[in-house]
């Protein structure tokens, strides 16, 4: 499947510091990838680079075969940033007809039902709405414009449950029907694992991991064991143990390994009860990052 | 450009109240100043000939050249803004055309009512005296000219900055600063270099005035408004210079003219480069173009040192302590680099030359 989005050795740097160096990615179409990171890893700055606000110092960015400069591919692009620009006095109607101007594809119906699903009204005022509410109305927007490209960054932020669970179902069926591709950034890992098909994580100024998300996690098994006699950590140097915590008789663990590997290896040292936990995106992520402390070191 | 087209269409909408305001603000201050200065230029064959501050509206003119670019590009300086704007399926090169033109059409529409308000008021409110409206359209276009060049001027220096503050500065500070280097090179070497006394005039808003008021006449003249000496009572007096600085031959005046139209054109290139080349991950930055406090804090140090060596010592230390604070705004810090320093002491061994 030919990517949508390609990135070749593009690094940028911000105030002559340099943020993001030799990022090579391939998003693919009809796809939703989460990308995450420590704050100040450069997830923003990436989706401003690929939709067009800052242009990079090297490299290239391609929405297919074509640079994302250009204005027909801009048209298929839709960056909803962390705290949008809005005049204080614009009413969703107004708003719509705005971007209705630069995204012919923008589809009222949809604005309409996505709002209904959201529970706002089009005719009230920005400025009378919370930052949840702000935020739910440019995802209709965003989804109105029917891109082909869809970024949000930090999009979860000031939703509460509720709102959390009518976004996810709204972009999900929004990508079914228009085969659109996705890109997240987000903190809130639990949320982006049961929405994202593959991840993307910015380290230390680069592309540090990405994949599948439900096969990287699988990398990794968690278990919790209960022994006889108090159990010290020498008992795990020979294990693949990338987190480790001990307490008395009663151990959580998390090796990199399968779980078959893992269970051989656990079952050598007699645990009374043995039970296999799930694990987690946010789980994997830190595990991901721990590793890389140690290898560093 | 149909991107632009669309661009150009939202920028006037945007700025559509706030052309309103300012069109009924720049109407009732010419209303004001022309019904409360009717004049009777003189009476001759039975007939008053009558004018009032028409030349009001060409002050409302050349007040908005500077402050509409501001209006319309400022927000180009914020992150929030910029995310929005560029992301948007629209050549970088067509938002600054669209930015320059929707404040060109805004000051366009405002200049207008402003002279027609005048030219209105000055006709009805006065005593049915001789009053040559048609003057009014030479002076409109030939003030627009001039406008059009500050215009251009402004927004190429407004836009270098990176925030609001800093572009205020620059566009003050920086016509200052050459206006001081050329006043003081002038009264150092006079004729001896080409900095003459004829260079500083171009800046000089007299000569400026004089020049473009040369035009009117000569159009009004070339399109037949001039009713022989009758018209010549309404140009002598108002629509001439009235400084009593010594006469300006047409040469100087005609060098004036081209000097400002260059200025324009230039700028208004360098404004599109500017805005297409523009990073926008410097909004909200410091401001480093060397069209601002790169230029303009030691252009002032400088002009104020050199020759003051006469000056008391107090003098001296006042002017490197505002250079020192001139820097410590530009850094927004304290800690201010090496070569500001240098640049600090430059001038102060500079007063010895």
């Amino acid at each position: 499947m030919p990517s949508l989005i390609t990135i070749k050795n593009m690094s940028h740097s911000l105030g002559g510091k340099i943020v993001l160096e030799n990022i090579n990615i391939a998003l693919e179409e009809a796809t939703v990838t989460g990308l995450v990171g420590i704050n100040g890893a450069g997830k923003t700055t990436l989706m401003r680079l690929i939709s067009g606000v800052y242009v990079p110092d090297a490299g290239e960015i391609r929405f297919g075969e074509d640079p994302v400069d250009l204005p027909s591919v801009k048209e298929q692009i839709f960056f909803l940033p962390d705290d949008p620009y809005y005049n204080h006095r614009t009413t969703g109607n107004e708003l719509f007809s705005m971007y209705k101007q630069f995204y012919p594809s923008a589809d009222r119906k949809v604005f309409d039902d996505t709002l209904e699903l959201f529970g706002l009204s089009p005719k009230e005022r920005l400025r009378s709405f919370s930052k949840g509410m702000r935020r739910q109305m440019f995802v209709a927007i965003a989804l109105a414009i029917k891109p082909k490209l869809l970024l949000l960054d930090e999009s979860f932020d000031g939703l509460d449950p509720k709102a959390r669970l009518s976004f996810k179902k709204a972009v999900n069926v929004f990508v079914e029907e228009n085969d659109t591709t996705v890109l997240i950034a987000s903190h809130s890992l639990r949320e982006l694992e049961d929405f994202c098909d593959s991840y993307i994580m910015i380290d230390n100024r680069t592309v540090s991991s990405s994949g599948d998300i439900t096969d990287d996690v699988s990398k990794y098994c968690k278990y919790q064991l209960a022994f006889s006699e108090p159990i010290g950590e020498e008992a795990f140097e020979n294990m693949p143990a990338v987190s480790l915590s001990l307490n008395g008789k009663f151990v959580t663990v998390i090796l990199e390994a399968d779980e078959k590997e893992a269970e051989e290896m656990l079952l050598t040292l007699s645990p009374v009860i043995m039970d296999k936990m799930t694990m987690d995106f946010e789980e994997m992520f830190i595990c991901e990052a721990e590793k890389k402390g140690k290898e560093k070191k | 450009m149909k991107h632009f087209n669309k661009y150009m269409l939202y920028r006037l909408k945007s700025s559509a109240i706030r052309t309103l305001i300012l069109t009924l603000i720049a109407s009732v201050f010419v209303f004001v100043l022309c019904i409360e200065n009717i004049t009777v230029l003189r009476y001759e064959n039975g007939r008053y000939f009558q004018n009032s501050s028409t030349d009001s509206a060409g002050v409302v003119m050349l007040a908005l050249s500077v402050l509409l670019p501001i209006l319309e590009t400022y927000s180009l300086k914020d992150g929030k803004t910029l995310d929005v704007v560029f992301s948007l399926p629209i050549k970088r090169r067509s938002i600054a055309a669209a930015h320059y033109l929707s404040g060109i059409i805004q000051l366009i529409f405002i200049s207008l009512a402003a002279f027609l308000t005048a030219n209105f008021t000055t006709l009805i409110a006065g005593r049915n005296g001789y009053f040559a409206t048609v003057h009014m359209i030479p002076m409109f276009f030939v003030t627009l000219l001039f406008s059009l060049c500050i215009y251009s001027f402004v927004i190429f220096i407004f836009g270098k900055a990176n925030t609001l503050g800093d572009g205020i500065v620059f566009v003050a500070g920086f016509y200052g600063a050459v206006y001081f280097i050329l006043e003081k090179a002038s009264s150092l070497f006079e004729t001896r270099i080409f900095i003459s006394y004829f260079s500083r005039k171009i800046l000089h808003t007299d000569v400026i005035v004089e020049s473009f008021s040369r035009i009117v006449e000569r159009l009004a003249e070339i399109l037949g408004f001039f009713d022989g000496k009758v018209d010549e009572y309404i140009f002598d007096d108002y629509y001439k210079s009235t400084t009593t600085l010594e006469f300006f031959n047409d040469r100087e005046l005609l060098t004036t003219l081209i000097i400002w139209l260059v200025i324009g054109i230039l700028c208004t290139v360098g404004y599109v480069f500017t805005v297409s080349r523009y990073r926008a991950e410097k909004a909200g930055d410091i401001s480093d173009s060397v069209f601002g406090y790169r230029f303009i804090i030691p252009a002032f140090g400088f002009s104020l040192m050199v020759g003051s060596i006469d000056s008391s010592a107090l003098t001296n230390i006042l002017i490197l302590m505002a250079m020192l604070i001139g820097y410590i705004i530009y850094r927004r810090s304290f800690k201010i680099k090496l070569e500001d320093l240098f640049t600090i002491a430059a001038a102060l061994v500079f007063q010895f030359l």
